[in-house]
């Protein structure tokens, strides 16, 4: 976007540094973006976060475009309103790095997560708070999902745990919802590591997906094919 | 009662004491359409039908040998044959089970009669402890006892509705023609519903503590302390019943923000139905692949990738040094100072004399020098006593410079000699001095 650098534009372009809450909130808001944190309403705290981000969307975007070539996105409707910044489309340059040294989600964790997403949004297992009742649910009412996800589990080589795949597939779903803990995806209960609430931002795993699940059909159909 | 194993003996009975769900649906249509009257064979045939074709759809055909398996299995347990009337009835455990489903689902919920029911055992309560307080325990057996399951099953009732709603809800929301929203507004309606009642009941629960109230007096007297473990069970007991309501409202606090959350993803069946479809094709062709002797990765098939979560480069890393001693002492409070303004006037003062007297010393000593130098000899004594003369007789510069001179002189250069005879001055009768005299040495 072109803009003039007089000091008036710059004061519209780069509006949120102007914000009275800007110094107390932006340096802990810039460094949870930039770890891949998602910011929604509930989470991460405090709310100061969120309200900053919401009232200064535009100029923080700019900042990030400007600056980083980071692209600041915003997602969901009213209360499923989220911040993240995608580094998938985004940091063309600004920031040296390798490729190699990005850091992905791990394949087995998408799984995870979209096994999780399915069991809680499209089955509506809204009471679903626990990660040991999420492991119990898979065996007790998921067959067909624990034995395609048991086949992936058993021949992963996770780094420390027992040969037992229940202890295996417990691990997994562990770490996976320790990395969607980092992400904002969910918070977890800080007297309990067990006890987890769901985040709207868990749908951005949905989301990135969505060209592939719109033609998952013609997907199949190929693969058949071939 | 009988010692029995209660589970090795159900176990090989299982479904003859607890029907599956189709034999338990006949059943009870059985019951509500005859009760404790005796029916023919062709009746529950009708029924079986009628109970099938509900469940599996219409077109079922007619099996004679199924109806056969499933009546003579009902015979076991719940139903009677008479062989020659050829007609049938319920059994009394087949009574019983229909009775019971019956009972638990025509219950619901009365916060009046819940209201009265604790009134009449506060009032209870207290005329039995009129007579005395082992009263309690017959109070117990003939009022609590008997009410406490009653009035417990009344919350059970509240905690099951809401899984009800939630049931329904899941049920709901998979519907194809499901309308979200009305979904949502009729469960969230429910759920209020019931929350009233949980604070009706919760109002009803009151007459609780005035139970516990009287208890508690109880506890204060030593006569009681027989009495302590009932005590204890009703103290307890309201405990619980309190609890108990409370985790139905929390229940509910926390569904009622999860159901809004769909709100804004209605209409969304057809991505649902393609998420679950992409879900399996990436759990069926997930593969494994080893590059240059690193750990196996997985990976998902061709063009779907993993996508990357942060550019650790982009986040500021900081190291803090914190040295041990440094960080563990406490700042210091700032010290205060004042400023005694009249002592150091005073110390001032006291130095500027002592400046001034080392000035008049070392004026002596070199006025005694320069006259060494001159006349190549000076005669102490006398020197000593002009010192005094000028310096308003103060002793001590007088002999500082004699001893500064006796130090300064104390060299090849000069000679100090002292006759002992005692020199004299007029003016100070009560001092004396050996005659000393410094020499310049040629």
């Amino acid at each position: 976007m072109e803009y003039d650098d007089s000091e008036k534009d710059l004061n519209v372009r780069y509006a949120f540094m102007l914000d009275k809450t800007a110094k107390s909130t932006f340096a802990k808001l810039d460094y949870l973006l930039k770890s891949g944190m998602h910011i929604q309403r509930d989470f991460p705290k405090p709310v100061s976060l969120y309200a900053f981000l919401d009232k200064n969307y535009k100029s923080l975007q700019a900042y990030y475009d400007d600056y980083f070539e980071m692209l600041l996105k915003k997602e969901g409707d009213g209360w499923n309103t989220y911040f993240y910044i995608d580094f998938h489309e985004g940091s063309r340059g600004k920031i040296p790095t390798d490729n190699q040294y990005r850091t992905y989600l791990k394949s087995e964790h998408i799984l995870i997560g979209l096994i999780f997403f399915k069991i809680y949004k499209l089955d509506g297992n809204i009471e679903l708070s626990k990660i040991s009742d999420f492991i119990n649910l898979l065996y007790q009412e998921y067959d067909e999902l624990l034995n395609k996800l048991q086949r992936v589990v058993s021949t992963i080589e996770i780094d420390a745990g027992s040969d037992l795949n229940e202890e295996k597939l417990k691990n997994l779903v562990h770490k996976a919802f320790a990395e969607f803990e980092q992400l904002g995806w969910i918070a977890r209960d800080t007297n309990d590591s067990d006890y987890f609430t769901y985040q709207p931002s868990f749908e951005r795993l949905r989301r990135i997906y969505y060209p592939q699940i719109e033609t998952i059909d013609e997907i199949i159909k190929r693969k058949e094919h071939d | 009662m009988k010692e029995i194993d209660l589970y090795s003996e159900a176990k090989p009975r299982y479904y003859q004491l607890i029907p599956n769900k189709k034999d338990g649906l006949i059943l009870l249509a059985l019951y509500q359409k005859h009760q404790k009257q005796e029916f023919t064979e062709e009746q529950i045939i009708q029924v079986i039908t009628k109970v099938l074709s509900d469940l599996d759809g219409p077109n079922q055909r007619d099996e004679n040998n199924r109806n056969n398996n499933i009546i003579l299995r009902l015979q076991e347990f719940f139903l009677w044959r008479d062989r020659k009337r050829k007609v049938y009835g319920f059994k009394n455990y087949g009574e019983e089970f229909c009775q019971k489903v019956f009972k638990r689902l025509s219950e619901s919920y009365h916060p009046a009669k819940i209201e009265r029911l604790f009134k009449h055992l506060l009032e209870t309560l207290k005329t039995s402890l009129e007579k005395n307080s082992a009263e309690l325990l017959i109070w117990m057996d003939d009022h609590f006892n008997s009410r406490s399951t009653e009035l417990a099953q009344q919350i059970e009732i509240l905690d099951q509705q809401v899984s009800e709603s939630v049931d329904d809800f899941r049920f709901q929301i998979k519907q194809p023609q499901a309308n979200i929203l009305q979904v949502i507004e009729t469960i969230s309606t429910g759920l209020d519903q019931i929350k009233k009642h949980v604070h009706e009941l919760t109002t009803g629960f009151q007459i609780t503590y005035d139970i516990d109230d009287i208890l508690q007096d109880m506890l204060k007297n030593t006569a009681n302390f027989e009495l302590l473990d009932s005590i204890n069970l009703v103290l307890q007991y309201n405990q619980n019943v309190r609890n108990h309501l409370d985790q139905v409202s929390v229940r509910i606090d926390r569904i009622k923000p999860r159901i809004r959350e769909f709100i804004f993803e209605f209409n969304q069946h057809e991505l649902d139905r393609k998420t679950d479809k992409f879900l399996h094709y990436l759990l069926d062709n997930a593969s494994y692949i080893r590059q240059d002797n690193q750990p196996k990765r997985f990976v998902f098939p061709e063009k779907i990738e993993s996508f990357t979560i942060r550019v650790p480069e982009s986040i500021p890393r900081f190291y803090i040094l914190t040295e041990r001693d440094f960080a563990r002492k406490a700042p210091l409070p700032p010290a205060v100072r004042s400023v005694d303004v009249e002592q150091t006037e005073a110390m001032m003062v006291k130095n500027i004399e002592k400046l001034e007297i080392k000035k008049r010393i070392q004026h002596w000593a070199k006025e005694a020098i320069d006259q060494i130098e001159k006349d190549g000899k000076l005669d102490f004594s006398p020197f000593f006593f002009n010192i005094l003369n000028q310096e308003d007789r103060n002793l001590n510069i007088a002999v500082r410079t004699a001893q500064r001179l006796v130090k300064q002189c104390n060299s090849w250069q000069y000679e100090i000699t002292v006759d002992q005879n005692e020199y004299h001055d007029p003016n100070y009768l009560n001092l004396s001095l050996w005659n000393m005299t410094i020499l310049k040495k040629t």
